[in-house]
């Protein structure tokens, strides 16, 4: 099931490729010359998987963080994922700046962050309301730990080194920074499309999905510490890239309608597919990268507005 | 099939009990409703009858064997809660709200087939609004969505279902669907459990009343010998007038509003005939 998700994304992700100057290396693997090849296999294509998979899991995840908490203004990193992450990623500049060393610490720190939610949760009653404002409360407390850091940062290297990460980018990716990533996507999402018709009785209340016979309490546990692996080993790979666990979701919701059978499945192509093309156009629109934090508002924003607009509209008119 | 409360007793704190030593029974092929006050403890009652919350003493038998033993998904099968109407977040459709329904059906990581879509059509069928299956749960009447969980519950294979205030928000004639197709269902030897603030459609509809009053059901009978001036009186703190024509109760009134007596209103509707 996952293979064949992840054969057509990789289609669905290739198009838009194809377009740019990916597509001539990709063709060059059949030349078959040594530097296109190297070019191709050791820097374009992990950063390819990277972006599909950071898009799928912020995407997969945004969409199940909706519905479990019936809200559809949650994102992906309502659960302090991303402050943590980037409270992580700004002390390991500081004291540890390697690639691993910042990986690492974001990761970290974006598990400690959502830990201490869930330590909220769990105290006060683990509803969904407890752990929107444990989420915002410990995002509060992380971004002034951000602002901390930033505070004793050398301000003419390590600061720009961090408000750099913060912008998100995948350009620093290789087979070395790939690899964790690899590792926690493919078990956490075969994780959610497994389950996902389950995801539905999520929405429901309590005490309505007990009565349906369903374990409510393990079953949200589980799938909150899944979906905050993604998102946190995401964030760790790719930076701050907001947006897409808010608004692709919604996107995929208009296309396949709220049962997450079809969901799930729509938001990881969706996902996928959105910041792969963002990714292309971040690094080959100018000669410098645009971080992708910065595109996935610029661009994003408006053309999905645009793309919201032309939905509704053609509903309109069905009806 | 009998679902029955021994001695049940239950408080949220320890110091105040909101069920105190309740014993009901209801068997299948009967609807009962529980009447009492705002806060009397319906709600609570029936999360308890559904081993949604666990009883400080006595407790709940499914065929006389504790409710709270039987693994979550068997529970699921043999009692249902259809829960008061409310607003979903997202834009499921009625026939994707009542397969939700077949959870206790399906494995984890297994998803509905035919055979739960089938189940969903016949359950939809029973309740009247299969042609409504693929509209959207938000575009539907308060009454069609009351009419949906009922499905969802019927879906689920429960022969016996809670309901909490089906026809809270509802107009009479919805009111009246809804407990009508309970009725139907009922006498095909499905057991429901309704509570209500109406006496009026107990006394319509009901095989059996409980009053809930300070956590106790005390009165717990047949409607035509539960419903009487004393008991409403202790239940909501009121006097209510009884209006029975040969007998049988038809309705309560309240006493307290004077202005158009039940009397008066057949006078007048009498002298109206005379003079056209």
């Amino acid at each position: 099931m996952t293979a064949g998700l992840a054969l057509v994304a990789l289609a669905i992700g290739r198009y838009p490729v194809s377009l740019t100057d990916m597509v001539r290396s990709m063709f060059g693997l059949q030349g078959a010359r040594d530097v296109v090849r190297a070019l191709v296999l050791q820097v374009r294509l992990p950063r390819v998987i990277a972006a599909l998979c950071v898009g799928a899991n912020l995407a997969a995840v945004g969409a199940v963080f909706q519905g479990m908490f019936r809200n559809p203004l949650v994102d992906s990193g309502i659960l302090g994922v991303s402050s943590g992450a980037a409270f992580g990623a700004a002390v390991s500049l500081l004291v540890l700046p390697t690639a691993a060393g910042v990986q690492t610490g974001a990761f970290v720190f974006a598990l400690a962050a959502v830990g201490l939610v869930g330590l909220i949760g769990w105290r006060f009653g683990s509803s969904p309301l407890v752990l929107i404002i444990g989420g915002v409360l410990v995002s509060a407390l992380f971004n002034s730990l951000l602002g901390l850091v930033k505070y004793v940062a050398d301000p003419l290297s390590t600061l720009p080194a961090i408000t750099y990460w913060l912008l998100g980018s995948l350009s620093g990716t290789d087979w070395g920074s790939l690899w964790p990533l690899l590792a926690l996507t493919i078990p956490g999402l075969s994780f959610l499309l497994l389950v996902r018709w389950r995801l539905n009785l999520l929405t429901l209340s309590e005490a309505e999905a007990t009565s349906l016979g369903v374990p409510i309490r393990p079953f949200r546990w589980a799938v909150l510490l899944v979906g905050t692996v993604l998102v946190a080993v995401s964030v760790a790979s790719s930076g701050m890239i907001g947006w897409i666990g808010l608004v692709v979701p919604h996107l995929a919701r208009a296309w396949s309608g709220p049962d997450h059978v079809r969901l799930i499945p729509a938001s990881v192509l969706l996902g996928a597919s959105t910041l792969l093309v963002l990714d292309t156009v971040s690094r080959t629109a100018m000669t410098s990268e645009i971080p992708l934090g910065i595109l996935t508002g610029l661009i994003g924003v408006p053309a999905f507005l645009l793309f919201f607009w032309r939905f509704l509209r053609t509903r309109e008119e069905v009806r | 099939m009998r679902l029955e409360a021994r001695d049940l007793t239950f408080g949220y704190s320890a110091r105040r009990s909101v069920l105190s030593n309740v014993s009901i029974a209801i068997n299948s092929g009967e609807m009962m409703f529980v009447l009492g006050a705002n806060g009397s403890g319906k709600t609570t009652l029936v999360e308890c009858l559904a081993g949604l919350r666990v009883p400080h003493q006595g407790d709940v038998r499914l065929d006389g064997r504790p409710i709270l033993r039987l693994p979550l998904c068997d529970r699921a099968q043999a009692v249902g809660i259809v829960p008061q109407i409310h607003e979903p977040v997202f834009e499921y459709t009625v026939g994707e709200v009542a397969l939700m329904g077949r959870a206790p059906q399906l494995t984890m990581l297994s998803r509905p087939g035919r055979r739960d879509w089938d189940a969903v059509r016949v359950a939809l069928d029973r309740v009247g609004l299969l042609p409504l299956i693929d509209r959207p749960y938000t575009q539907t009447s308060g009454g069609e969505r009351q009419l949906t969980l009922i499905a969802r519950g019927l879906a689920q294979g429960a022969r016996c279902l809670l309901m909490d205030e089906p026809a809270a928000h509802l107009d009479p004639r919805y009111q009246h669907r809804i407990l009508s197709t309970i009725d139907g269902l009922a006498a095909d030897e499905y057991a429901f459990v309704v509570t209500s603030h109406h006496p009026n459609n107990a006394l319509s509809y009901a095989d059996v009343v409980a009053f809930l009053i300070d956590g106790r059901a005390d009165y717990f009978g047949s409607p035509n010998r539960m419903i009487c001036e004393e008991s409403l009186a202790a239940a909501y703190g009121m006097e209510f007038d009884i209006i029975s024509s040969p007998g049988v109760a038809r309705a309560v009134v309240p006493r307290a509003p004077a202005r158009n007596r039940a009397e008066c209103a057949c006078e007048d509707s009498a002298q109206r005939k005379e003079n056209p």
